[in-house]
């Protein structure tokens, strides 16, 4: 697309989206928001881009293939899932270390979400643009 | 270097089946020894196996002769490409038979049965570049698949009949489910599975079709082992069903049949192989008609004629195929006086067919005697047709040994090749022979406490009968097999214008092959003819298909729930101004002339949606369809750039436009009925009234949607998130082959 506004904007509009995403992720657990929301948002926000400047240079900014980010949040996810065997809980259970900072493997849980929908979604989106246009 | 590597390798695969049959000998303790391991405890199905003197029998065969093969198969296959997983194959061939007759467990012995089917179909089907081969293997392999199905369907109703799936535990229980009413159709299942697998009539050309195979195959599978699969697994089950009056005349029957109709087909052939195999089938018919039968002597007849077929016949196999190395034919027309050129082989051939013929005093003259006393305890029918099907075995066993040996060279002879300094390809087959010789002289009574008496036990639950014994006197039996030599030898006399005959007259007659191949070919006609209805390749086709079948889930759903509900006009004015404003837009989308427009109006309608979800306060499902609406507008716009205007593309015609439309409203229809259904019904409030009390005090959030995604049912959440990713991977592989096609 050759509109220079567009161009402009839509750098400055992803920027903000995406930070938007990361906000949502984080807020998740307890206000609305979550992995697979604020996924959604970064892929619309990669795809403003796509749009216009060009799947390639999404492709750069990422520096990483989008199936290899899923699959990193699919090694997330079974590292969530698998961790608890190791205290002698049940699979999937979430375990928690409040003392310092509130985190626990559910916030591991919801990054792997975060990553593989982004990847999972991001790749078919490339994919499509780059074969059909 | 590559040479011994692959030398040692077959080294090891021979050694297999000798290893095996030490533990054998060592593990068996007669009369019974059990082994167990755990596989699958919680479904009652264990690694059981248990050595008796049945499962010993076979064992001792399977593994036995599996050397001899294995040996012989060096020598025979030396040249041919493949050796290695030709010798691979064959040992893992042999572990299958092996489980299936050790197995204790009728689940495992149906694996096993199975793993016999698909393996013989890769041996058979070993020389791949012939058509006919692959046909022969493909037909061998359909036709014993589909009695093996049947045969799961009849174990699994035993099993069920006797609250167990223990062999043991199976046949103990035996009186107590006689008179279930599944007995019967359990055992008609059983038997279609033990006939097609043992080859007998009318699916009994599945067997010389399968002599497509490299000859140590056919010397292997088609004599020692997995065509009496069918027969050990109706002596297993003689405990069970033997009192049956439909056990005895459909084995009896079946038996006599293939036993004479297969003989008399065997006649006929000439080429030596196909000879061996009809024979094959001939004495697979005289094991079910003994199992028919189900006395003590019939059942002392079938285990001695069991040991003696696979010593005879796996040696006979050998031997022809050792004329077929030296000659390049098997065409008996084609082959005289090998005698000279290929003496040990004739020697072997000689002691063969002496014990196919039934003649004294090999191990098959004692079965013989003992299958006439059985015949002559039960009927005279029986009798005739026993000694009838001996009669024919005596002829053919003349054939084997006077036309190629003995007979006349003329020009049509083919040149005869020494190949008897290959000691492997001959010493299988006399050690085999020699086995059939050395057995009823010198190991009878051994064999009768190892064998015979525990098998009784099993079969029969009677630990002492009479004792084997090669010379019991001049009585009835001796008499019928002297008569039977007679005849045989005079029939040989009129053999010639007996086998022109024969020709003509199974010609003539309609055989299992043809009617095979229409079945077949009817099945294939009828796929096509599907995959042509339903696969056109054409999108909105696929769709229409989709949603007609989902119109009709649909209104069995509404029907099967019954009552309407009734409709209330309550809601508040934003809510049905949403409505309308819906209800528009989906107009639009119906009627706009651009692709474009439709799209816009499709996602309005989504974010109409999305304020549905918000007035109902559910913020995250909200954003979530606000989200995916946006997206799937993105996707469209993408893919709709290569489409053409919508204004260039034909219009459907008339009467799709029409079932388009009925489909359309049916679903619209349907799926409000349902809703308005489904909102009068009171809401099962426990879950959410759980996940609200616990998400912050378990989960540490309050968040309920996402504890739930990510702690509550974080199992779901994982499986949902991998086929996301396995879909993008499938996308993403689908989309560049497309590319590929266009160039």
């Amino acid at each position: 697309m050759n509109s220079i506004i567009f161009r402009t904007a839509s750098h400055i509009v992803s920027g903000l989206m995406l930070l938007f995403s990361v906000d949502l992720f984080f807020r998740g657990h307890n206000e609305p928001g979550g992995g697979f929301i604020g996924a959604l948002v970064a892929v619309i926000a990669f795809g403003l881009l796509m749009l216009s400047e060009s799947p390639d240079y999404v492709r750069r900014q990422l520096k990483q293939t989008p199936l290899f980010m899923s699959l990193i949040g699919v090694v997330c996810l079974l590292v969530a899932a698998i961790l608890p065997l190791f205290f002698g809980q049940p699979l999937l259970t979430g375990l928690w270390w409040k003392e310092i900072l509130p985190l626990g493997t559910p916030l591991l849980f919801d990054l792997g979400v975060y990553l593989a929908v982004i990847g999972g979604v991001l790749s078919i989106l490339l994919k499509v643009e780059e074969e059909l246009s | 270097m590559a040479q011994t590597r692959l030398n040692s390798a077959l080294g090891i695969m021979v050694l297999v089946p000798f290893l095996l049959l030490i533990w054998v000998v060592l593990t068996y303790q007669p009369p019974l020894t059990q082994l167990s391991w755990p596989w699958v405890p919680s479904l009652d199905i264990n690694l059981m196996f248990r050595l008796d003197g049945l499962s010993v029998l076979f064992a001792g065969l399977i593994t036995g002769v599996g050397v001899l093969i294995q040996l012989y198969s060096l020598a025979y296959m030396k040249d041919k490409p493949g050796r290695f997983s030709f010798h691979l194959l064959l040992t893992l061939f042999m572990l299958s038979m092996l489980g299936l007759v050790l197995a204790d467990n009728i689940l495992l012995l149906f694996v096993f049965w199975e793993l016999t089917t698909l393996t013989s179909y890769f041996l058979i089907g070993y020389n791949h570049e012939e058509s006919k081969s692959r046909k022969n293997a493909l037909q061998a392999m359909l036709i014993t698949g589909v009695g093996g199905l049947t045969l799961l369907a009849g174990l699994l109703m035993l099993g069920s009949m006797a609250d167990s799936y223990q062999l043991s535990l199976i046949i103990e229980r035996a009186a107590d489910y006689q008179n279930n009413v599944w007995f019967i159709p359990s055992l008609i299942c059983v038997l279609v599975g033990a006939f097609t697998k043992s080859a007998q009539f009318p699916v009994h050309f599945w067997l010389p079709g399968a002599m497509a195979a490299p000859t140590p195959v056919s010397a292997y599978l088609h004599s020692a082992t997995m065509v009496k699969a069918g027969v050990y697994l109706l002596a297993r089950l003689l405990p069970v069903y033997g009192e049956t009056a439909l056990w005895g005349w459909s084995l009896g029957l079946a038996g006599a049949t293939t036993g004479l109709w297969c003989g008399l087909l065997a006649l006929r052939q000439t080429d030596l192989k196909l000879m061996l195999a009809y024979s094959t089938n001939v004495v697979l018919g005289k094991l079910v008609l003994l199992l028919g039968i189900g006395t003590e002597t019939a059942v002392s007849a079938a285990l001695l004629l069991i040991a003696a077929h696979a010593f005879y016949k796996a040696g006979l196999f050998m031997v022809v195929g050792i004329i077929d190395k030296s000659t390049g034919t098997r065409e008996y027309a084609q082959l005289a006086a090998l005698k000279p050129v290929l003496g040990i082989s004739f020697v072997a051939a000689v002691i063969g067919a002496a014990s196919k013929a039934g003649f004294p005093p090999t191990l098959g003259f004692v079965s013989k005697e003992y299958m006439y006393k059985a015949g002559l305890y039960a009927d005279v029918l029986t009798t005739i047709a026993m000694v009838a099907i001996n009669v024919l075995l005596v002829t053919l066993a003349l054939v084997l040994i006077i036309k190629p040996f003995l007979g006349k060279k003329d020009d049509r002879s083919a040149h005869i090749k020494p190949v008897e300094h290959y000691r492997l390809l001959w010493m299988p087959p006399l050690v085999l022979t020699f086995l059939g010789l050395l057995v009823p002289i010198l190991l009878l009574s051994y064999f009768q406490v190892i064998i015979i008496d525990p098998a009784m036990l099993v079969m029969l639950g009677n630990g002492s009968p009479e004792a084997v014994k090669l010379w019991s006197g001049i009585n009835l039996p001796l008499i019928l097999s002297l008569l039977t030599l007679i005849s045989g030898a005079i029939l040989y006399r009129f053999y010639s214008p007996l086998q022109r005959f024969l020709v003509r007259l199974t010609d003539a007659l309609p055989n299992g092959p043809m009617v095979y191949s229409k079945v077949v070919d009817a099945i294939l006609s009828v796929a096509s003819w599907q995959t042509r209805t339903l696969q056109h390749g054409q999108l909105t086709g696929y769709t229409l298909q989709f949603f007609i079948v989902l119109a009709a889930i649909l209104v069995f759903g509404v029907y099967a729930t019954g009552a309407l509900p009734e409709l209330r006009f309550d809601a508040a004015f934003y809510e049905y101004a949403i409505g309308l404003l819906m209800v528009s837009c989906a107009i639009i989308v119906l009627v706009s002339p651009s692709r474009l427009t439709s799209i816009a109006t499709l996602g309005m309608i989504g974010f109409l949606t999305t304020l549905v979800f918000m007035i109902y306060s559910a913020p995250d499902v909200s954003k979530t369809q606000l989200l995916v609406e946006t997206l799937s507008v993105v996707f469209i716009t993408i893919v709709m750039r290569r489409l053409p205007l919508l204004s260039d593309v034909p219009k459907p015609s008339r009467r799709r436009r029409t079932l388009q439309l009925a489909v359309a409203s049916t679903i619209g229809l349907c799926m409000a009925l349902l809703m308005l259904m489904i909102t009068t019904d009171p809401l099962d409030q426990s879950l959410a009234e759980y996940f609200s009390q616990y998400s912050y005090p378990l989960a540490h959030g309050r968040n309920v949607v996402n504890v739930i995604l990510v702690d509550f049912r974080a199992f779901d959440t994982l499986g949902e998130v991998v086929v996301v990713v396995v879909a993008a991977i499938a996308a993403v592989s689908v989309v560049r082959r497309f590319k590929k096609e266009d160039q």
